[in-house]
């Protein structure tokens, strides 16, 4: 929580800075070189959690970057400047994962478990050893199509809202309520099969 | 005690509900056991996979930061260089098979392939002769095709019985960027074949692939006369003709649905030629410019996929594009990225596997279309 109340407060009341947006619009390389260390961490954070990968990680953040620099000077206002650079380096990632990787189709659970169900599920997530269950989960998002991990990393860790979800990948609030849920139970599904709670 | 639906549970922890509603859920969970545990449980798993990550050292960082920033990067790394490299080899590719195709070798193409054709039917059928040679298609000088802005593509296909005189009225024909080819009647098949290739050069220049300017090509009356004079033949006993206008467009997106400037007629009386009007109906088909939007489509190919795209491949990939542009389904981004995907198809058409707009802006005109080949 330390760690998004600083990025709160070093990026996003920053970033929205006017004057700044403003320069580099204008194509001030050294107003974006502010804005690309605000976002720098944010951006490759994002990536490396789409792509599961260092070097794809910083080719998506370097390539998006370069692609907003590019496109600087037709940023629209209206949108958050942060929501316009998770759509970018969120696209980017999906692009290179879809084109890179021909994952074996894994059969998700579709929505949670019943009552009974979920009562041995969430015990055994909460009686797992911390190391494995974080392994677990970090192989669930793996296994996630890129359109549902993209709304589950948003969410679970940027923490956006599903508003500003729904404005970074451009698509419905609706839709954002849809996919997360399927990441979720997806996710939780996979992990209680790893952690062998029987789902 | 009923419990609340699962996907509730998590738009409260979300804070995503509504307050009334959230209010509900708060007074419920206090109750319920079940609910605290599934609500635990949840929070333990994400909570645990979003603190585990460590943020690489800031040096890295700032070797990216320099990297887009500063003048380092793009045209000085080795990525880059071998994206040229490969664009190049395949524009000269392109060119070679294509564009080239649409001045002379294009010609030469349609030529040679009625000059096998018609070898095929001296074997076969010794009436029939060809006058067709190297020789015409040589004859067309760089400088007398007209340049690339200005590109038009003109084939009069005859057949006919030994044309008396048809070496030398090609050769005028030629000066004026018309490609013509004479040969025996019984070639009628070879060269629609023929045809239908134009058909498909004069499609793949519409896509917009090459940058050419817009232009409707009209045959003249004159051109027709010489085609007339040339091959109104009163000994053929069979005529077919073939006109294609092939109009380069480097705009019009949605236009390029509309891009065959094409057609053949086929003529079986002996001594029948188009009139001057014929074809100019014939070849003056617009482009459907109604739909304005400038973009240009960069290529970028992995090894594999240039090893794999065969000639008849970039026809698909281009109708594919075209279809897409058709909808305007990206016409609103600056940039565009369109993948296809070679690996798993290598014998079929290519496969549009992703379309992502890039930059969320609503941006009519100067759009680029970089499609990514893997």
């Amino acid at each position: 929580m330390i760690f998004h109340l600083v990025y709160f407060l070093t990026t996003a009341l920053g970033a929205e800075e006017p004057e700044l947006l403003n320069r580099a619009v204008q194509g001030d390389k050294e107003a974006f070189g502010e804005i690309v260390r605000r976002y720098e961490k944010r951006v490759f954070r994002v990536a490396r959690r789409m792509c599961n990968c260092d070097d794809d990680a910083w080719d998506i953040t370097q390539e998006a970057f370069m692609k907003a620099m590019r496109a600087m000077h037709t940023f629209n206002a209206e949108y958050r400047f942060f929501t316009w650079m998770y759509r970018i380096v969120t696209n980017t990632a999906i692009n290179l994962t879809r084109s890179r990787s021909r994952r074996a189709e894994v059969a998700f659970e579709e929505g949670y478990g019943g009552d009974g169900q979920t009562e041995t599920e969430d015990s055994s997530i909460r009686d797992t050893n911390r190391d494995i269950l974080v392994d677990a989960v970090r192989r669930a998002v793996e296994q996630l199509t890129p359109p549902l991990r993209a709304v589950f990393v948003l969410r679970v860790d940027q923490e956006l809202s599903y508003e500003e979800i729904a404005e970074s990948l451009d698509i419905a609030t609706g839709t954002v309520m849809s996919r997360l849920n399927r990441a979720r139970s997806s996710v939780k599904a996979f992990v209680v099969r790893e952690v062998g709670g029987e789902p | 005690m009923t419990c609340f639906d699962r996907n509730n549970l998590m738009m409260w922890v979300d804070g995503e509900l509504p307050a009334e509603e959230a209010e509900s859920i708060s007074r419920h969970i206090i109750n319920c056991a079940g609910c605290t545990a599934f609500i635990e449980a949840q929070k333990r798993m994400e909570s645990l996979w979003r603190e585990e990550w460590t943020d690489p050292p800031e040096s890295v960082f700032e070797n990216m930061r320099r990297g887009i920033t500063q003048s380092t990067p793009w045209w000085r790394t080795q990525r880059t260089w071998y994206i040229a490299a490969v664009l190049c080899a395949a524009y000269l590719g392109v060119r070679v098979f294509y564009l080239d195709n649409a001045h002379t070798p294009l010609a030469a193409v349609a030529v040679s392939e009625i000059a096998a054709g018609a070898n095929a039917d001296e074997q076969s059928d010794q009436e029939a002769t060809a006058d067709v040679t190297m020789e015409q298609t040589d004859a067309v000088q760089p400088e007398e095709v007209a340049p690339v802005e200005e590109s038009s593509v003109e084939i009069v296909l005859l057949t006919s019985d030994d044309s008396p005189g048809s070496s030398e009225s090609a050769e005028d024909i030629q000066t004026e960027g018309i490609v013509s080819g004479c040969l025996g009647g019984s070639a009628l098949p070879v060269m629609q074949d023929a045809v239908h290739q134009r058909d498909e050069a004069g499609r793949l220049m519409n896509s917009g692939y090459f940058e050419m300017s817009q232009e409707i090509v009209e045959v003249s009356a004159a051109e027709s006369e010489i085609s007339s004079e040339s091959y109104g033949s009163d000994d053929s006993d069979q005529m077919a003709f073939g006109s294609i206008s092939a109009v380069g467009a480097g705009s019009g997106g949605g236009g390029l649905s509309a891009a065959g400037n094409t057609s053949s007629t086929v003529q079986g009386q002996q001594s029948t030629t188009p009139s001057p009007e014929e074809d100019a109906v014939c070849c003056a088909r617009s482009l459907d410019a109604s739909v304005s939007t400038d973009y240009s489509v960069l290529i970028t190919m992995g090894p594999s996929a240039a090893a794999l795209i065969q000639r008849n491949d970039w026809m698909s990939l281009f109708e594919v594009i075209d279809k897409l542009l058709a909808q305007n389904y990206y016409c609103s981004g600056e940039e565009v990225v369109l993948c296809v995907d070679f690996s798993g198809n290598v014998s079929g058409p290519p496969e549009l596997v992703e379309t992502v707009i890039d930059v969320p802006q609503a941006s009519y005109g100067n759009s680029t279309v970089t499609v990514y080949f893997y």
